[in-house]
């Protein structure tokens, strides 16, 4: 019963027309707490985002495209790279007498290009983990 | 007031001009809504970052179905639940009746009696609410949301929105009366 009643308060309240009914419906007390509730509710929260706020979701935007741009050119370098290997594979498949014959300097390409390979994973690793902390 | 239609092409091409003027329109609602979700400043900032970062990804994903303040509400309504699980704060996803027991801090109204604020003290009682009553409350009363719109946003049901907002009011405004009550003996 009760519940009612302020149920139908509320709902007095919020279509905010008809308030003078609201006297016959509930005691002075309960009015003036619901009336200082409904103003008071919309009151801003206290406090706000800072001055820099701005800047750092601007910053924060370039930092996530240019990680975008570095994962297309990543994408794209990978795919020049197993196009490379594949086209090297048909190279050593069709050529493999001179394959032997130059093993020795073969070796040493592979090696430097895997070493070449590595350190760039590397820095890029570290990069990016010296990127989040900064953030 | 932004034109939305005018605005999103805008900054789906990368215009950043155009996402200023978004971020000058809507860091309010985006900050109110995860103020009392999450209620920590420092991580309020954090959150209303993240939200921005993903507006300004998603936005060429909207529809123009709803509201963009709706849209917007919506990703800073779910990002502050994902905050909120990560760092297993206070949050609850379902508030039953007989869950509350609204006495989350020691504060007495006597002893809020001492900032004699009604302003804080109101502050202070929302924020000792529920989360899923502060969400509601908040957009309902401060944002002008429809019960529709909060729908949208939290995807709770509407009776359930209408359940929280009836409780979390009658609760608050049985503070309220006492908090009269004591300052009136007081004085």
């Amino acid at each position: 019963m009760q519940e009612d009643k302020e149920k139908l308060i509320q709902q007095l309240l919020d279509s905010s027309k008809i308030q003078e009914n609201l006297s016959t419906l509930a005691d002075q007390e309960d009015i003036t707490a619901y009336k200082l509730l409904y103003s008071g509710l919309k009151e801003e929260p206290e406090g706000g985002l800072s001055l820099s706020f701005k800047s750092k979701v601007f910053q924060q935007i370039k930092v996530e495209q240019a990680r975008a741009n570095d994962i297309k050119i990543y994408v794209i370098a990978g795919m020049v790279i197993l196009i490379g290997f594949m086209f090297m594979a048909f190279l050593a498949f069709s050529y493999y007498h001179l394959l032997l014959k130059y093993a020795d300097i073969i070796v040493k390409i592979v090696v430097f290009i895997a070493l070449a390979l590595i350190s760039l994973t590397v820095f890029n690793a570290f990069e990016q983990k010296y990127l989040k902390l900064e953030r | 007031m932004i034109n939305e239609k005018d605005i999103i092409p805008r900054i789906v091409k990368g215009d950043i001009k155009a996402f200023s003027l978004l971020v000058d329109e809507y860091q309010k609602l985006i900050f109110h809504v995860a103020k009392r979700m999450i209620q920590n400043d420092t991580d309020v900032e954090d959150v209303c970052q993240d939200v921005f970062i993903k507006i300004y990804k998603n936005i060429g994903s909207f529809a123009f179905k709803s509201k963009l303040s709706t849209w917007i509400a919506q990703i800073t309504y779910s990002t502050s639940i994902d905050y909120l699980k990560k760092n297993r704060r206070n949050y609850v996803e379902f508030v039953a009746d007989e869950d509350i027991k609204y006495e989350a801090n020691d504060q007495t109204p006597l002893d809020l009696l001492e900032q004699k604020d009604l302003s804080r003290y109101l502050t202070q009682i929302i924020s000792d609410l529920p989360s899923p009553y502060r969400i509601v409350i908040t957009l309902f009363h401060l944002e002008e949301f429809s019960i529709q719109e909060i729908i949208d946003v939290t995807g709770m049901p509407e009776g359930t929105i209408k359940n929280y907002l009836f409780r979390a009011r009658k609760l608050m405004k049985d503070k309220i009366k006492l908090y009269l009550k004591n300052d009136h003996a007081r004085r």
